[in-house]
This record gives C-alpha cells, sequence and structure tokens, in this order.
C-alpha cells in the first residue's frame, strides 16, 4: 500500500542529518507517522528515505517547570496530557493536543509532528505561537533555533532545510501569563479545526497575544495587542476587526469561508472573555 | 398452562462477544488462500464519459500481473430487481469512482502499480447530478439501453428511453376532490442528501473459478443464497455450482444486501487460471464506487379539516437513484406504500421516482427508504399542526391509525398491528412534552423539544422464505443451521434463545456457526427488512417441534408409552409426570440402543421453514394491496441545545418508544435501539455526500465525512420497548432492528424549530446549517 521506499531507524540525531542530506530532499522524517503515513498511502507524498526517529532516547524526553519546558520530537502526545505537571502549567497547550485525533492517534502522534506537518488547521501551532515557543532545529552544519512565528512558511510547508530534523520544542517561562485555547470543530468527535485560535494574556504588562488558524495558509499570530480600555465591549469589538483583518479564510469542504468569519469572532470572544473579561483564566 | 420463559425474552448475552473482542472472529478481510491474488482497480475520473480506449499493454507486462480485464469481454447484465450493471463499466461510466479496470496481481502493490500504467482516453459527457434534471424530457439518458433490461415484471415499471427506472403508484380514495374541499391546506418541500453505510468492515470478496465451471466464493455479504443465485443466472451455472461461504461480517446495514464484489473476483480468477483473487474495497471505494443509501426530493401537501384530520396528502418523492438503480427500484416502491406515514388518510395520492443520474448509486440502507420519507412527513404534520394552532402530539393523536382504519394500501390496521399511539404517549411524557425546555444557563444558548412518528415494514418479494435444519449432537446438545446472516445485529443469539426454549435444554448446549455456506446451511432469501427473527425464529420453532417429534417416537418405542404421552424438559423425555422414568437426548440423539443392543431410531435432525403469508404484489395503477409481512411502529422525542452563536447543537435526550410485539433479549434490544439511534444522530446532523459541480465526490473519506463517535452520543438516551404481540411473530414478536435509525431527523428537525423558531427542509443540520438559519432570521427581523 506505501510504495517503496528505504528505512533507516537511527541512532543517532547526526546521522539522521547524514541520511537526509545525502536525500536531498526526498527524505523524510518518521515520528509518530500519523501524517505522514497517511500522506504517502494517498500518494501525496512519496519519499525515498524514512528516517525513523523514534529509536533515540534523547528525542523522548520532555521537561516542565515553571520557568522553561522542553519538548523531544517522539514525545507522543498523550504523554503530555496525561502529565499533570503539563497539564497546569500549559493548560491551552494541553486542551489544544487533547483536540488532535483520537486517543489512539495520540498514542502516536507527537507535538513535533503536529507542527512540521504544517497543515494551517495544527491545532497545537496557534498556542505555540501565542507562547513564543522555539524550534530547536538539528542539521548538518550543526545546531540552530526557530522562533515558531518563523517555523511555517506555507501550507505544508515549513522553513526546515532537506538535512534538518526538528528536535524539540522549547517553552520560554510562563511569567503570569494567562492562556486559553479555542476550536471549532464540525463534530464533538475527532475532527480537523473548521477555525482555532489561541490566547495568551499577561496581567503585568497588560499585552495579549492572539493566533489563529485555518483561516490562511499558515497559523496567523497577531502584532501584540495592548489592553488598556476600560469598555470590554469596544475593545473586544477592535480586537475581532484586527483578526478579521489578518486572515484571509476560504470555502472548502469542512466550511464555508462565510461560516469561519462568522464563527472565529466568537472564538475570539470567547478567549478574551476568559483571560481579560472574567479574570480567572489560568 | 403457560409455561415460564427460561431464555426467550431474558437478557442473554452476545453468542458472538468473546470471538470479536479477542479476535479470533475471522473475517472475509483476514482471509488469505494459497496462491491468493490481489485486485486493484482503475477509477473513473469522470462522472459521466464514453471511454474511447484502453490500453492495458503496459500493466499486462508488469512482473507479477496475473490478469487485466475490461468491461469489454464481460458481456454480462446484473442485478436483483433490476439487471442495469455491469462487472466494469463498458463503452461509457456513469459516475465517478465507477471501476474500468481489474487487475490481479501477486500482492497489491503491483497491482496498483500496474493500474497506474494503464491509459484510458475519455470523451467527457454532459453530467446529470439532480435527478429532478434527469426527469425532463430533453435529459440525456444514463441507461440509453433501459427499454431492453431484465426486471421484475409486475412489480417494477421501468419507464423506457427515460432515466425513470421505476415508478411507484399509491392512489386511495379522490386526492383532488378532498384537497380542494378542505379547510386548510400546506404543500412543503424537503430534500435528504445520498449518505454512507460505513461498515467497520468493508466490501471484500475472495472468489475462485474452480474446474468445470465451478465457482466458489467467501463474501463479506448480508445474502449467501442471492450472492448465489444472482451468479448462477448471471453466468449460466446449476446453482449447486456456485458455493458461497459468509464467515463473520463486519457490519452490513443493508449496504452488503444483494451482490458486491463477488462478480468481479470471480471472472479475475477465471481470467487468472483458476487462482483464488481477493478484493477488498478501500475506505475510499466504500464510499465512491460502492453502493450508498439514495439521496430524496419530496415535495408534500397536505390538507386537513379545521380541527385538524387529515382529509388528503400527496407527496411526491424522487430519489436520487445514482448510475444504477438494480436496487433503489424497490426503495422507491417501500417507501411508496409506507409514504404517508403511520396515519389514517382516506384520500391520498403518492408519486414516487427512481431516477438515474451520473452519482455513485444507491442501494438498500438501514430504513429502506423510511427515514428519508419520514424526514419530510413528520417536518411537515409539525408544520401543519403549527397551521392549524394544535399541539403536534395532539394532531398525530387525531391522525394516527387505530382499529378500524386502512392503510395507504387499503390493508386493515387491526390490534394486532401493535400500538402506535401508545408509542407517542410513551415519548412523549418521558420527555415531560408539556413542560418547556428550563433556560440553559448561558444566554448564547436555546433549547427546543421535538417529537416524531416511525414505522416501517420488511420490504421482501412476496414469496420471501427461509428455512433452519437442527442436528442433534451426541451430548443432546443441538447444532442449529442457517443461512441468514449475524453481522452484528445480535440475531443467532435470539435464535438460540428461541431454539434452547423449544429444545428444552439448556442455551449452552445451542450451537450456531458463523460461517454460511449455501452447501450446508439451509435456503435463506437474504438477511435484511428486519426479518430475520421473525421469520428464522418461525421457523426454528418448527425446526424444533420436528425434532421433539423424532424424539418422543423413538422414545416411546424405548418407555413403550404412547408418543401424545411424553413430555421434555431439561434435555430429557419422560413420561408425563414421571420425570424419573426419562430418557435424556444424548441417549436418543444418534438412534436409541436397547439393553440388549438392538438400535432403533438414528441420528436426529429437524427442519423448519417459514414462508411470507398472504402478500399481494400492489395493483400498477393504485399501488393497492397487501405488501407488509408486519408493520413495526415508533416514537421518538428528543431534547436540543443549541448555540446560537456557532450553530453548535447538542443532543440533550432521546427518547424511544417501539412496539416490539415481545422483546426477544432486551440486553440486545436496547443496544440495537441506541446503535440505531446514534446512526439516526450521523443522517441527522452530520451525514451527506458534497459533490462539486462536475460530480466528483469531495468528502470520500472520514477526513469530511463525519459519522457520530463516542463523544458525540446523547448526554441520556431512553428505551422504551412495548410488547403489544404480533399474531404470527415468534412469541408475538416483529422486527425492530431498522427502526430506531428511522425519524431521528425528523425530531430533531422538530425540536430545532421550538428552540429557534426556524423550519428545517434539508439534511444535514450541521452547525453551518444552523448558523447560517440563524443568522439569516436575525437579518430579516
Amino acid at each position: 500500500m506505501l510504495g517503496n521506499f528505504e528505512y533507516k531507524r537511527i541512532r543517532s540525531i547526526e546521522e539522521g542529518c547524514q541520511y537526509l542530506a545525502e536525500a536531498a530532499g526526498d527524505g523524510a522524517v518518521l515520528a509518530g507517522g500519523t501524517d505522514l503515513l497517511v500522506e504517502i498511502r494517498n500518494g501525496l507524498k512519496s519519499p525515498q528515505l524514512l528516517v525513523d526517529c523514534k529509536g533515540l532516547d534523547v528525542l523522548n524526553v520532555f521537561s516542565v517547570d515553571d520557568s522553561r519546558s522542553t519538548i523531544g520530537a517522539s514525545v507522543a502526545l498523550n504523554q503530555l496530557i496525561e502529565h499533570r505537571v503539563f497539564r497546569t502549567t500549559h493548560p491551552a497547550l494541553a486542551d489544544a493536543l487533547a483536540s488532535i485525533g483520537t486517543y489512539q492517534l495520540r498514542n502516536r502522534a507527537t507535538l513535533v509532528g503536529n507542527i512540521c506537518n504544517a497543515s494551517p488547521a495544527a491545532d497545537a501551532a496557534p498556542v505555540l505561537l501565542v507562547l513564543d515557543a522555539v524550534v530547536e532545529v538539528a542539521g548538518v552544519e550543526g545546531p540552530r533555533t526557530v522562533p515558531v512565528r518563523s517555523f511555517f512558511a506555507g501550507v505544508k510547508k515549513t522553513t526546515l532545510k532537506p538535512d534538518e530534523i526538528v528536535t524539540a520544542i522549547a517553552l520560554p517561562a510562563r511569567s503570569g501569563l494567562r492562556t486559553a485555547f479555542r476550536k471549532q470543530q464540525r463534530i464533538r468527535g475527532h475532527d480537523l479545526a473548521v477555525v482555532n485560535a489561541a490566547g495568551a494574556y499577561s496581567p503585568a504588562k497588560k499585552v495579549l497575544k492572539l493566533a489563529i488558524g485555518s483561516c490562511a495558509p499558515t497559523p496567523v499570530l497577531l502584532d501584540p495587542i495592548e489592553v488598556d480600555s476600560k469598555d470590554n465591549e469596544a475593545f473586544a469589538d477592535h480586537v475581532i476587526e484586527t483578526v478579521l483583518r489578518a486572515v484571509s479564510p476560504i470555502s472548502d469542504v469542512r466550511a464555508s469561508a462565510g461560516y469561519r468569519n462568522a464563527v472565529l469572532p466568537i472564538l475570539v470572544k470567547r478567549i478574551l472573555h476568559e483571560l481579560l473579561f472574567e479574570g480567572s483564566g489560568a | 398452562m403457560t409455561r415460564e420463559l427460561k431464555y426467550v425474552g431474558k437478557p442473554i448475552a452476545r453468542a458472538d462477544a468473546v470471538d470479536k473482542v479477542t479476535g479470533a472472529a475471522q473475517y472475509t478481510h483476514d482471509l488469505c488462500l494459497h496462491g491468493m491474488l490481489h485486485t486493484a482497480l482503475v477509477l473513473s475520473p469522470h462522472a459521466s464519459a464514453r471511454i474511447v480506449s484502453i490500453d492495458i499493454e503496459k500493466a499486462e507486462q508488469v512482473q507479477g500481473v496475473r490478469a487485466v480485464l475490461t468491461g469489454n469481454g464481460l458481456c454480462y447484465q446484473l442485478g436483483l430487481y433490476l439487471q442495469d450493471k455491469c462487472i466494469l463499466a463498458r463503452d461509457i461510466v456513469r459516475y465517478h469512482g465507477e471501476p474500468v479496470v481489474a487487475i490481479a496481481a501477486d500482492t497489491l502493490d503491483i497491482a496498483n502499480a500496474a493500474c497506474r500504467l494503464v491509459e484510458v482516453q475519455y470523451e467527457a459527457l454532459p453530467s446529470l447530478l439532480d435527478p429532478r434534471d434527469a426527469m425532463e424530457e430533453s435529459a440525456h439518458l444514463v441507461h440509453p439501453d433501459l427499454h431492453t433490461y431484465n426486471y421484475m415484471k409486475g412489480v417494477f415499471f421501468p419507464k423506457a428511453h427515460s432515466n425513470i427506472a421505476h415508478h411507484q403508484k399509491i392512489r386511495k380514495g379522490d386526492f383532488d376532490r378532498a384537497f380542494e374541499k378542505a379547510d386548510i391546506r400546506l404543500t412543503a418541500s424537503f430534500y435528504n442528501p445520498p449518505v454512507q453505510h460505513v461498515p467497520m468492515e468493508t466490501h471484500a470478496a475472495v472468489a475462485q473459478a474452480l474446474p468445470g465451471n465451478r465457482i466458489e466464493i467467501w463474501t463479506s455479504s448480508q445474502s449467501p443464497y442471492t450472492v448465489r443465485h444472482l451468479l448462477s443466472v448471471c453466468f449460466g451455472l446449476p446453482h449447486a455450482d456456485v458455493r458461497v461461504h459468509v464467515p463473520y461480517v463486519g457490519g452490513g446495514f443493508g449496504g452488503k444486501a444483494g451482490l458486491g464484489l463477488e462478480p468481479l473476483a470471480y471472472v479475475l480468477s477465471r481470467a487468472a487460471g483458476g487462482r483464488p483473487v481477493k478484493v477488498v474495497a478501500t475506505r475510499e471505494q466504500e464510499f465512491n464506487t460502492l453502493p450508498s443509501r439514495q439521496g430524496l426530493h419530496s415535495t408534500i401537501e397536505i390538507a386537513t379539516s379545521n380541527d385538524g384530520k387529515i382529509v388528503a396528502l400527496k407527496s411526491t418523492y424522487i430519489w436520487d437513484a445514482g448510475a444504477y438503480a438494480d436496487y433503489g427500484v424497490n426503495i422507491g416502491r417501500s417507501a411508496a406504500y409506507s409514504g404517508a406515514g403511520p396515519y389514517s388518510i382516506d384520500n391520498c395520492w403518492i408519486d414516487s421516482y427512481v431516477v438515474y443520474t451520473n452519482k455513485v448509486f444507491g442501494t438498500a440502507f438501514r430504513g429502506f427508504g423510511h427515514l428519508e420519507v419520514l424526514w419530510g412527513i413528520e417536518r411537515a404534520m409539525d408544520l401543519m399542526a403549527r397551521k392549524l394552532g394544535m399541539d403536534p402530539v395532539e394532531f398525530r393523536k387525531r391522525n394516527l391509525l387505530k382499529e378500524g382504519d386502512t392503510t395507504i394500501t387499503g390493508e386493515a390496521f387491526t390490534s394486532g398491528h401493535g400500538n402506535p399511539q401508545q408509542c407517542l404517549e410513551a415519548v412523549a411524557e418521558a420527555i415531560e412534552w408539556r413542560t418547556p425546555s428550563a433556560p440553559p444557563i448561558e444566554p448564547h444558548k436555546v433549547r427546543g423539544k421535538g417529537i416524531a412518528m416511525l414505522h416501517k415494514a420488511p420490504a421482501m418479494p412476496t414469496s420471501t422464505s427461509c428455512a433452519v435444519v437442527i442436528k442433534l449432537d451426541e451430548d443432546g446438545g443441538a447444532d442449529v443451521l442457517v443461512s441468514g446472516v449475524d453481522y452484528g445485529q445480535g440475531t443467532y443469539t435470539v435464535l438460540r434463545q428461541i431454539a434452547a426454549e423449544e429444545l428444552r435444554i439448556p442455551i449452552e448446549k445451542v450451537h450456531i456457526t458463523w460461517e454460511c455456506d449455501t452447501a450446508f446451511s439451509p435456503y435463506d432469501w437474504q438477511t435484511v427488512a428486519s426479518r430475520f427473527a421473525y421469520m428464522g425464529g418461525n421457523a426454528i420453532i418448527e425446526a424444533a417441534a420436528d425434532c421433539l417429534d423424532q424424539i418422543r417416537f423413538v422414545a416411546a418405542q424405548a418407555l413403550d408409552v404412547a408418543p401424545e404421552d411424553l413430555e421434555c424438559e431439561h434435555g430429557t423425555v419422560y413420561p408425563k409426570g414421571h420425570p424419573d422414568r426419562g430418557i435424556p437426548y444424548s441417549q436418543l440423539a444418534l438412534g436409541y440402543t436397547f439393553e440388549n443392543g438392538n438400535s432403533i431410531g438414528g441420528p436426529i435432525i429437524g427442519h423448519g421453514r417459514f414462508i411470507a403469508k398472504g402478500l399481494t404484489h400492489l395493483d400498477p395503477d393504485t399501488g393497492q394491496g397487501l405488501p407488509a409481512q408486519f408493520w413495526t411502529y415508533g416514537a421518538h422525542s428528543v431534547e436540543v441545545e443549541v448555540d446560537t452563536e456557532t450553530g453548535e447543537i447538542e443532543i440533550l435526550n432521546i427518547v424511544s418508544a417501539l412496539d416490539a410485539g415481545k422483546v426477544l433479549n432486551p440486553k440486545l434490544c436496547v443496544g440495537q435501539v441506541v446503535g440505531g439511534v446514534v446512526q439516526g444522530l450521523g443522517s441527522a446532523l452530520w451525514e451527506g455526500f458534497v459533490f462539486d459541480e462536475k460530480g466528483r465526490l469531495l468528502n470520500p473519506a472520514f477526513v469530511d465525512y463525519k459519522i457520530p463517535t463516542a463523544k458525540d452520543i446523547p448526554h441520556r438516551t431512553q428505551q422504551i420497548l412495548l410488547e403489544n404481540p404480533q399474531p404470527g411473530g415468534p412469541y408475538g414478536a416483529r422486527g425492530v432492528a431498522e427502526h430506531p435509525m428511522i425519524s431521528i431527523p425528523s425530531a430533531i428537525g422538530n425540536a430545532l424549530y421550538d428552540a429557534l423558531g426556524i423550519e428545517f427542509t434539508t439534511l444535514p443540520l450541521n452547525y453551518e446549517r444552523i448558523l447560517t438559519r440563524i443568522r439569516e432570521k436575525a437579518e430579516s427581523s
């Protein structure tokens, strides 16, 4: 069903980068495989080489604390969702991850895979964007870091070079941020986002960050918004206007542009309520 | 004296549960025979096109390819009711996804690779996507040769040189006059899109062409004998030379009735020199190549008196059959004779047209047209009640069929039909119909309640029959042979209960094998139409009686007592009142041996039969006649909550009442009702094919074709099972298998009006549709 490709289970990241460099663009990194294998099966991708990184212990680790969190490339979503400290430290991210696929899929799917797949609807993306997450990358020329906001290049495209492997995602200190994630699906069960959105509000700095998914070729991070209004409704209208200007939703089999445009302000409004107006956001 | 039932009516656990959860159950998908080949298909990329040329030369050269077939050499017309289908497309393709070339190879990868080397030239033709357009005089013909096709005469009426595969008429009383004279009139139109059955096991068949033109088939099917019959007719073979096995089946829901992939697997095997060939539908092919449920456009006119009595009803049903209508014609027929709902209507006029279009074709689907027809009828009843200013429950009560009424085909309604009014009252009471919904906590949400009736009778030929054989084992146990298929509905468990009850043996000693084999299992028409427990149950009762007669006959000689003075209990036969003098069945099963060694009797094998009783063909001009072996009535009430900002709908409660006649197994019956309700939710809220303007199916996979998941099951569901006995039913039972999903969309549509004041006429009621209508309403007010 999958056709022919070379399969390498790598013993080091350097080895993996070397193989990918030799494949010169015809290689793909296999972590959970929940997107990649489906795309190969459907003929959307036909890599000549699969570099399986699941065997590397160094990638299957994560650490979470208030100052900094790092999540390795082969950590499965359920490992994170079911980790109490992760859940309480990054509740919006945990919500986003828990909305991806089914429980069974989340046993395989990874956070790093979610962003490397670079779907405009990637559920983790808006949260990572508002949290200023950083992508840790290894390549033949050595390691580098890429802010998530510079990671997405288009529909299913990233700014990674062909030889590069994402090794981890790092989340900076929470520093009192309140965060929220909202997703509009077509059904309560597993579904891709018709629209998704995340917000992070710093009460100390009085700054709000918003990111929107499924409404443009890539997830969209808005410029930080200063929160100084006394009038909640006027402020919400202002934010929604800004959001709608920043996106360009399309009509597809999942939803019409009209529905996306109608629901997006509602998600934003609900995020504002949770983060600002109710004052009880985590 | 009535004997207390030990098994019938008891919550006996499913007999197949352990095999299924441990993975021991083997399905056609699991089957692997020595030397077996695998199949890939080249599908039509056009909804309608002429095949100019097919170049298979490169594909044939591929190492490991054993057979490459096109429609050219396959001059067969297949079908159960109307022989309108070829094995592979010939000359023209009629839907996007239609198989054009089939390749059998050593591995699936090889077959797929070879398919990519096939070059097909098409000349695109105009495609008909709306059956209403297809009925126009000027429309191109999807089947120009319709007038030459064989079909079941006297039952179906294909219209030559048109796209109408069947026109079913129902005429009762004088509609025009009654409508004209009535106080209040209403006309409304409704639409249901085509949907998929989505069984867990996609269609699969393995076939082997054997020496001497014999065929052996293993298939995931609801219909072992129908597959055998249609193959033998198609290929001109004696029935006994076609042997059909049906192992465990992973769900059917009607989609595996009639013929599926079996003929294709056979012709490939024949072309590959008799190597067994497996054909398995991918999930995408299950959507866009194999049949679906037909779409339906309905227009309903109702007229009442001022006091709410329906005096006339007219319906026009236009079925979107898709490219082939072999099975669809029978849906157009059966949904017409049920097409006015469970109401007493003196003046009724129904036209039901089954119309060819260039889309994936339709077939049987749980509910057999009734969910579709009752979407319109039960919404229209609410619309009419509102026009009258009557409560929807009161309006229905005023018009429900009661003893002394006749149905729209002239059948007298009796107490033996069950009690639709009781069903209605039960669901109204349980949902607290008279009490408005409590206001939701969140201000942007609203709630509402809705109610809907349902009914359905088995749609089957007047001669439908089945047989059962019971063989007694050495240990006094019983092997029951049937060829109805238990593809998940639980019938074998129920048949075991009846067999144990009737044979007077512990249920553990009754065995039914999950494999039907036409070489050994006795005849059964098809496992469809909610009639297996009814017909199979009756046949089991007769077969068990036959066994007991044989037991008593031999025991009478052994005990020197007249057979009529013997009774049976606990697997023992004994003179009445003297259980201590009994002989266990184990000493009779193969024959009885006296102390001196003399033996009498012989292996005990009982058989039982059942054939539909008293059914008639419907009059071609009026539709009058007796089409129904029994009717099952029911009702649902629902409470919904709608998020008016996103259109999201949440089902707070669904109450279902069905008049089962007798609940043979409450555990299985409740499970079947819950399953049906959830499947009905799919049709109500999410499911529906989306085509582009060229007729390409845009959502042929679960990514964009959403079905209810565990998370979508309503917070509360309640099942009320009534037991007004069915005369002639086993223990008074009637079928309830399909019924729970019927009218779920109607009840939800009615609840949405209550919540929002919006009349929905098109399914599915997805969030986007709901929000769009909410916004339209806000803008217009």
